[in-house]
């Protein structure tokens, strides 16, 4: 298991954005440097267990970028191979900061309801929705209602709301198949537009909203790499 | 509230032998699992190890990352494996119960296409979360599918 003091993870981004990122947090906040556990380079040095070895890779003058995300890690750290996967189902992830050990008792969808101890699936078309066999976004609709959600305009923080964000798959044939489900969050000390997710039954992280989109391939077991897109946002009063 | 009979804990423990796997994405295929319905019949055992070979194949997909970090069940079900587990009929509902028993929630989508059964048809559901209530889930779902078995297993429809 990490400590608690110091939990960080770190990805690849862009060769230009992570030269950009890494000297404007160099010369901006250098001290966030030092509460890194995990960096990642574009040099592809890959992860580091230290917070030294983090700072002297990604300052030495390698080109990395460092983004530092001082979540609260209740999980164990993820292997260099866990890590490797996230990148490759995720290309676009960047940098996350995981929140969640990898279980599969719980999904994404239980996740954006608050749930940690089930997975929901079928259930959002048979129980809350229209039953109709095919889990549709209009059966989201219906369940976040339940919640007492309703559609959001946007999905952007707003004082007094909590939101959550529906990803789907859009298939050529116009099918939106909905994928993946995130609840808004806050990283304390970081500013941003932050999201949580459980991952299907992997780990919980916080993210980007657009980090874990992709685009469709047929090749892709789930239709869209990552999670597809963003497609809409459902909001409620605190 | 959904609870189990202790003859589903005795199934359940039965069942859950040769381990099993939460949705399709770990652990054991329970391939030496063994109940008391009538399979001690070479017939029997080969229908049982035709199964446990498309679980096993199916396992090797769930536990692939890009389906294991999949929160939808479609990209599950609809997996060759998965369909031929399905299209083994009757007498491969009672692995399908064992899976569930297991613990493998993957396996409801199957046991409703296998039976054409609706667990959920006469059970009242709360439906409001919206003041941090439960929300009904797979789990329940496996619940449900479990006291069906415990009532329906001696049906001559799946002990051809």
């Amino acid at each position: 298991m990490l400590g608690r003091e110091s939990r960080s993870r770190l990805l690849p981004l862009g060769a230009a954005t992570s030269v950009a990122l890494g000297f404007a947090f160099a010369l901006l906040e250098p001290a966030r440097a030092a509460e890194c556990i995990y960096c990642g380079c574009d040099t592809g040095l890959g992860f580091y267990d230290s917070a030294s070895e983090c700072t002297n890779s990604c300052f030495g003058g390698l080109g990395c970028f460092e983004i530092c995300v001082p979540v609260d890690i209740t999980g164990d750290a993820p292997s260099a191979e866990q890590a490797t996967y996230q990148a490759e189902v995720f290309p676009g992830l960047g940098c996350y900061g995981v929140t969640g050990s990898e279980v599969a008792d719980y999904n994404c969808i239980a996740w954006s309801a608050g749930s940690t101890d089930r997975w929901v699936w079928w259930e959002v078309d048979r129980i809350y929705g229209n039953a109709n066999g095919v889990v549709e976004v209009e059966d989201f609709d219906q369940f976040y209602d339940f919640g007492g959600y309703t559609t959001s305009p946007n999905c952007e923080q707003q004082v007094g709301l909590e939101k959550v964000a529906l990803y789907v798959c859009m298939h050529p044939d116009g099918t939106i198949e909905p994928t993946h489900a995130a609840r808004q969050a806050t990283v304390p000390g970081v500013e941003g537009d932050w999201w949580e997710s459980k991952e299907g039954a992997g780990k919980q992280i916080v993210h980007q909203l657009e980090s874990l989109t992709g685009a469709y391939d047929p090749a892709e077991p789930a239709g869209c790499w990552g999670y597809g897109e963003v497609y809409k946002c459902y909001e409620r009063a605190l | 509230m959904l609870r189990a009979s202790p003859l589903i804990l005795i199934f359940v423990l039965a069942a859950c032998r040769g381990g099993g796997s939460d949705t399709g994405s770990g652990s054991d295929t329970g391939s030496d699992t063994n109940t008391s319905t009538n399979t001690d019949t070479t017939e029997g055992d080969d229908l049982r190890a035709e199964f446990e070979a498309h679980y096993a194949a199916w396992q090797s997909f769930t536990d692939t990352p890009r389906v294991r970090l999949s929160s939808s069940m479609l990209p599950r079900v609809s997996h060759p494996e998965y369909v031929a587990m399905i299209a083994m009929g009757d007498p491969a509902v009672r692995f399908v119960m064992e899976k569930l028993a297991a613990g493998d929630i993957a396996m409801n989508y199957a046991a409703t296409q296998m039976t054409g059964v609706d667990v959920w048809a006469d059970v009242p559901v709360n439906l409001d979360w919206s003041a941090g209530g439960p929300i009904t889930s797979a789990q329940d779902t496996t619940q449900l599918w479990l006291e069906w078995w415990a009532v329906h297993q001696s049906d001559p429809r799946w002990n051809p």
